[in-house]
């Protein structure tokens, strides 16, 4: 007879650890409770960052080892993550030892190697979104799209503003899109996200729906 | 000049004599001497014997003739007794030759003593052995003694150990030449005529026949597989053993059951007196020296034997003994012990009866290294060798299962039929023709013996006593058909003796498993049945075969007759029976018994069968046939089954029969017979085409090639599915089928419809354009911001300012003051570093410009290097020192959960700084307790998610702590509503460049927004221009290309 016991337990712990968190909302009196478990968590989180860079290093890995087209990519990755992981060590090593914070080879890394290229794909992207609202009428000629492209045509010419050349009503179409239209979207988005959530809560909370797995 | 030694006296003759001039014997079987020299490789016997003994080793020169056995032998002279056996034969060689040994031995010992056979056991011991011993034995040494030698070797520190390698050399010689007489090709042997007798001869002296088959106590104590007991048998019938020569009464080695099971016949027992048969109790008792081994040769000297006269023992192997011991045996039969411990392992399957015709040899229960063919032996119980190996009728309970006549119960009914249905069972001996050997069949003991009704324990030799029967090959069944293989092995001679024979009667004194034949019961009726011819004593011609090349001659001619007869015998042998083909020959092939053998059990039930089915032996000898016959029978192939791989007869049998040939089989394909061709019609035609008026098609292909009218075969390929679909259909259709008939029609106009496929619009136009937009946003970027700081700009004047989120965030900061803790949450990518660091820039700067000390925090791993990096190139010039003025706690890793248990122990979730330092002993921290103790918060995110988390998660635990953000431009919509409620969930935040350079304008501190703001707008403007003019072209050409197909569709 097989038995499983990895469901009714994970539902258990689940269902037990949601219901103390969510009661200390209300209860006061279990914030020591719901601490701990919040403090267990940060560190299972923080566990998992570590998992994820083994994980992330072990596919590269072997996607070397099959020799694939973009085995390369993978090569670069795993060198570059063996020497940040090398750089953060010797920081920290080195702050311990001198007793002072002193990062600076880590912050030339990141200030000189992640931001530039990570500002730089926000670049390509905006290249790429105008590409795009250009050709959108092409690709989809109806309301909607038009009424896209030129709802966004007047946000940026509502942004434009150089005294010289600036139209006035073009900032308070700007302002009124934002405030009415923007913000009556944003709100419905955000209590249709937060009907959502509860709904997603209770049914996590009664076991129906078992995202850990069981 | 070659001369032949007498077997009776041992005299020369002349080679041409063929009686002895001495004692009349004939020299049939007599030793041919060459010269004076003797046998070269009759060493041993050479040493010991005079020239005319030296090769005597033929087992058949040394017997004597039949006639001569009744007579009294010389030995039987000296021990004052007459020996009427056949092992008289044996004694009375030895007794002939004692006079020449006596002359010759007068130095020896032993010779001085009694001629008994155990002195003879002398001539068997090493040449060296003189010299081995350095005491030779005196008047009173016993020559048994002289086993000693081969005794254990813990004795053998007192004599020179015997050159065991010479030894063996001889022995093997000796064995060999005793192979050689067993074989047929020896060229003596085919010079005597009759050679059945000479075989019967040879099974009666056959050491191997003596041999018991199963293990017996003795052997089992003899570790060393000396077989020491042959040397025990009793010298010569009557001979009293001397007392030192008997072993312990308390182990005998040999006794009375022994001697039972060894004898033949209860007469003839009872006429021998053997000293193994006297009882233990009139046996004197006489304690033998402390031998491992103890002999109980009779010895007729009194005297015990003395420990200084034994012949030191030897190291000698028990497996070279075992090999060497059938050579004595052989050569030297004259002496009375009983047979060798041969390695029978080669003749021990051709040992179907306990010897029967030789009841009056010892049967030693020893047995021979015959380990290799106990599955051959036919003894059933090791524990009554005795009775196993006897062939009397009183001891042979046990072997009931040979005797076809104890099968039936009745052994008086036997007739000579029986015996006579089995003409051709000696062929499976003939290979063992031992050539040149006196015609034993007129031996009288034998013919009693086979007169008494034990003729069926002794079936095989009444096979050869039985020649008549052999001469009728037409009652032979017929064998399974085999090829006669080029093969020359003995075994496969067997083989192919056993396939060839098949027909022939199984030889009775072989159990069922045993018989090679496997002949069917009814056929041993139908043979049984014959007459009385089968008593016939002629000798049938292939025991006249002695070489390899008549063996296999005669194999092949019998395989030959064998299929010539086969028909025949089947349905003659039915017939005879009163059997119907249909009755007795059901659809198993009764009647094909000689190609499908059945195991004894089948036999047996296939008897019943008969009987139930009415079927009766009109001779009345069937059923007797098949009692007598059946249990001897063993089914066929169960060598080939052993011994190789092929498949069984039964099967071979069924495969081989014909198949019936189909008909028409050979009529080759995409012909028609000649009748059919014949009637084809003849086109007849006017017109060249060949077809008439009212026909238009006219066959090409195929039988009905010329033959007009007639349907096309033809794919459809040509078909109009178009007219056929226009074709009016006469049936009664709804709307609905309607409706799927002209969706089929659609589906099958289609699929016949190439569709066109559009080309993808080139790639490298498109790259062009995204290059040439790249380029333009670049330069002119790129250029503003290159001389931005020479172009004085004047910013826009704001509109409105309150109600507005970086003024509420603005009167936030203000409320500030020196030292008072700030909470700044660096939750963005570094993606968004160039906006949200310019529009941060100012806002953080008014904190320090406030003097409140700083705590950086960040659910980004990203996070707390962008904080420093944050500060190294928008706040240098405020000279936060970390600790000072500042504090970076670091990531905090769990999202919302962390930000939650953040918000209610900050100092246990994070308790040390990023560099490691503790971040809460800086005084503006001594007074956290909680989240709640900071006097603002300010998250800097460009992701609404995290900003919702943080409204939802930390802002509502807010008491009094403002909750403010900088954003980016895009999460300004999402953050809005948070903003603009009342009370507002978040207190104030800046969202994008915009609001940075509106947040320096309240501040008068024109920061990195007001720097940025012409680049800015710039690229604002040239990214509304190429999206509207490229929005525009697209619309045009998509306005364009929806007219063009509109007007395509609306032409097609």
């Amino acid at each position: 007879m097989n038995i499983k016991v990895k469901a009714p337990i994970s539902t258990a712990v689940a269902i037990g650890v949601g219901v103390i968190v969510l009661a200390g909302y209300f209860i006061p009196s279990m914030d020591s409770i719901r601490f701990i478990l919040l403090r267990t968590g940060l560190v299972l989180a923080a566990v998992a960052l570590l998992v994820g860079i083994i994980n992330l290093a072990t596919v590269h890995i072997k996607k070397i080892g099959k020799e694939s087209e973009n085995s390369g990519y993978s090569l670069i990755l795993l060198i570059s993550l063996l020497i940040t992981l090398i750089v953060g060590i010797t920081d920290m090593a080195q702050t311990y030892l001198v007793g002072r914070p002193n990062f600076q080879i880590t912050n030339w890394v990141f200030t000189n190697i992640q931001l530039p290229i990570e500002t730089s794909l926000l670049a390509v992207t905006t290249i790429s979104l105008t590409y795009a609202a250009a050709g959108i009428l092409r690709k989809r000629m109806n309301m909607f799209s038009i009424s896209f492209f030129f709802v966004v045509l007047l946000v940026l010419l509502g942004s434009f503003s150089i005294p010289s050349a600036t139209i006035p009503f073009l900032q308070v179409i700007r302002d009124w899109i934002l405030r009415v239209p923007a913000l009556g979207g944003a709100r419905g988005l955000l209590l249709g996200i937060a009907l959502g959530t509860i709904t997603t809560g209770i049914r996590v909370l009664l076991g129906t729906d078992r995202p850990y797995g069981g | 000049m070659a001369e032949v030694l007498c077997a009776n006296c041992g005299r020369p003759n002349s080679a041409q004599r063929e009686f002895c001039d001495f004692c009349g014997n004939p020299l049939d079987g007599a030793l041919r001497v060459e010269g004076k020299s003797g046998s070269q490789g009759n060493d041993l016997l050479d040493s010991q014997y005079p020239a005319s003994m030296a090769d005597a080793s033929r087992l058949d020169n040394l017997i004597p003739a039949p006639e001569e056995e009744n007579q009294p032998s010389s030995l039987g002279d000296f021990q004052g007794e007459e020996i009427l056996n056949g092992d008289s034969r044996l004694e009375s060689l030895f007794a002939d030759q004692d006079d020449d040994l006596e002359e010759s031995a007068q130095n020896d010992p032993g010779h001085d003593e009694a001629l008994n056979g155990e002195s003879r056991l002398d001539d068997y011991l090493p040449v060296e052995e003189p010299a081995a011993d350095p005491e030779p034995a005196t008047d009173g040494a016993d020559d048994s003694s002289r086993l000693d030698e081969y005794l254990p070797p813990e004795e053998s520190e007192e004599a020179p150990p015997i050159d065991i390698e010479s030894l063996s050399a001889d022995r093997q010689d000796d064995f060999s030449r005793l192979d050689g007489y067993l074989t047929p090709e020896s060229p003596q042997d085919q010079t005597q005529p009759d050679e059945a007798a000479r075989l019967d001869d040879f099974f009666a002296d056959d050491p191997f026949n003596l041999l018991d088959p199963s293990p017996s106590e003795a052997e089992k104590e003899d570790p060393f597989g000396l077989n020491l007991d042959l040397f025990t048998e009793p010298a010569a019938p009557g001979i009293e053993p001397s007392p030192a020569d008997q072993g312990p009464p308390e182990e005998p080695l040999f006794t009375r059951d022994d001697f039972l099971s060894d004898s033949l016949s209860e007469e003839s027992s009872d006429e021998l007196k053997f000293p193994g048969s006297i009882p233990e109790s009139e046996q004197p008792k006489e304690e033998l020296p402390a031998e491992p081994m103890q002999s109980n040769f009779p010895e007729p000297s009194p005297t015990p034997v003395q420990p200084e006269e034994e012949i030191p023992p030897e190291p000698i192997d028990a497996g070279e003994w075992g090999f060497l011991d059938p050579s004595p045996a052989a050569e030297q039969p004259e002496e009375e012990k009983p047979p060798e411990p041969i390695d029978a392992g080669e003749w021990d399957f051709l040992d179907p009866s306990p010897a029967p015709e030789q009841p009056g040899e010892d049967r030693s229960p020893e047995s021979s290294d015959a380990g290799e063919w106990d599955f051959l032996d036919p003894s059933p119980a090791p524990e009554q060798p005795g009775e196993e190996s006897s062939p009397e009728p009183i001891d042979s309970g046990e072997w009931d299962f040979l005797d076809p006549a104890s099968a039936d119960g009745d052994q008086e009914d036997l007739t000579p039929a029986p015996e006579s249905a089995e003409p051709d069972a000696p062929e499976d001996w003939s290979f063992l023709d031992p050539g040149p050997t006196t015609d034993r069949l007129d031996d009288t003991g034998e013919q009693e013996f086979i007169a008494e009704g034990d003729e069926d324990d002794a079936g095989w030799l009444d096979m050869l006593q039985d020649p008549e029967s052999r001469q009728q090959p037409e009652s032979i069944p017929e064998p399974t058909a085999e090829p006669p293989k080029p093969q020359t092995d003995w075994l496969d001679k067997i083989k192919r003796l056993n396939a060839s024979s098949d027909l022939v009667d199984e030889d009775s004194s072989f159990p069922d498993w045993l018989s090679v034949t496997g002949k069917t019961a009814e056929f041993k009726g139908d043979d049984s049945a014959q007459g009385p011819d089968s008593s016939s004593k002629e000798v049938p011609d292939w025991l006249q075969l002695d070489d390899d090349e008549s063996l296999d001659e005669f194999l092949r001619r019998k395989d030959l007759t064998n299929e010539e007869y086969k028909p025949k015998i089947t349905t003659d042998s039915l017939d005879n029976e009163g059997i119907s083909v249909d009755e007795g020959a059901p659809a198993s092939g009764q009647s094909d018994s000689q190609h499908i053998k059945f195991p004894s059990w089948a036999e047996e039930e296939k008897k019943k069968d008969l009987k139930h089915q009415g079927v009766h032996d009109p001779g009345g000898t069937k059923e007797d046939a098949l009692g007598s016959a059946e249990p001897l029978q063993v089914e066929e192939g169960f060598f080939e089954d052993l011994f190789s791989e092929e498949l069984p007869d039964w099967l071979t049998a069924a495969s081989s029969k014909e198949v019936i040939q189909p008909v028409g089989q050979d009529l080759a394909q995409g012909e028609l017979p000649g009748w059919v061709e014949a009637m084809r019609p003849v086109v007849e035609s006017t017109d060249a085409s060949g077809l008439d008026e009212d026909e238009d098609y006219i066959e090409n292909y195929g039988p009905l090639a010329g033959i007009p009218g007639v349907l096309p075969a033809e794919a459809e390929i040509g078909i109009d599915f178009d007219q056929a679909v226009k074709k009016p259909l006469d049936l009664l259709a709804t709307k609905n089928h309607q409706d799927f008939v002209n969706l089929l029609k659609k589906l099958i106009k289609d699929e016949n419809k190439s569709r066109t496929i559009q080309l993808p619009s080139p790639l490298q136009p498109q790259r062009i354009l995204r290059w040439l937009i790249a380029a333009v946003l670049l330069v002119t970027i790129a250029s503003t911001l290159i001389f931005s700081g020479s172009v004085e700009m004047e910013l826009p004047a704001t509109a409105r300012v309150q109600g507005t989120g970086f003024n509420a965030l603005y009167e936030e900061i203000e409320t500030l003051y020196d030292g008072q803790p700030v909470l700044i949450a660096y939750d963005y990518q570094p993606a968004a570093a160039g906006e949200l660091h310019t529009a941060a820039a100012t806002v953080v700067d008014h904190l320090m410009e406030q003097g409140t000390f700083l705590t950086f925090v960040s659910t980004q791993p990203t996070g707390p290097a962008l904080a420093e990096h944050f500060l190294d190139t928008t706040q240098s010039q405020h000279h936060y020192i970390h600790t000072q003025k500042y504090i970076n706690l670091g990531y905090l890793p769990g999202e919302s959960a962390g930000l939650l248990s953040f918000m209610i122990s900050p100092q246990k979730i994070i308790p040390l700084a990023y560099d490691g330092s503790n971040a809460w002993d800086s005084p503006p921290l001594i007074s956290v307790d909680g989240i709640g103790d900071f006097k603002m918060i300010m998250v800097i995110t460009d992701d609404p998610n995290t900003a919702k988390i943080w409204i939802e998660q930390v802002g509502s635990r807010l008491d009094n702590t403002p909750l403010t953000m900088v954003v980016s431009a895009q999460v300004e919509p999402l953050i809005q509503p948070y903003f603009r409620t009342s009370p507002r969930q978040l207190a104030g935040y800046v969202a994008g460049i915009i609001d940075g350079m509106k947040y320096e304008q309240l501040t008068e501190r024109p920061y990195l927004a007001s720097k940025s703001w012409l680049p800015f707008n710039i690229g604002i403007v040239i990214s509304v221009g190429i999206i509207f003019i490229g929005g525009m072209a697209n619309g045009v050409l998509s306005l364009f290309s929806r007219h063009k197909e509109k007007v395509i569709g609306e032409s097609k």
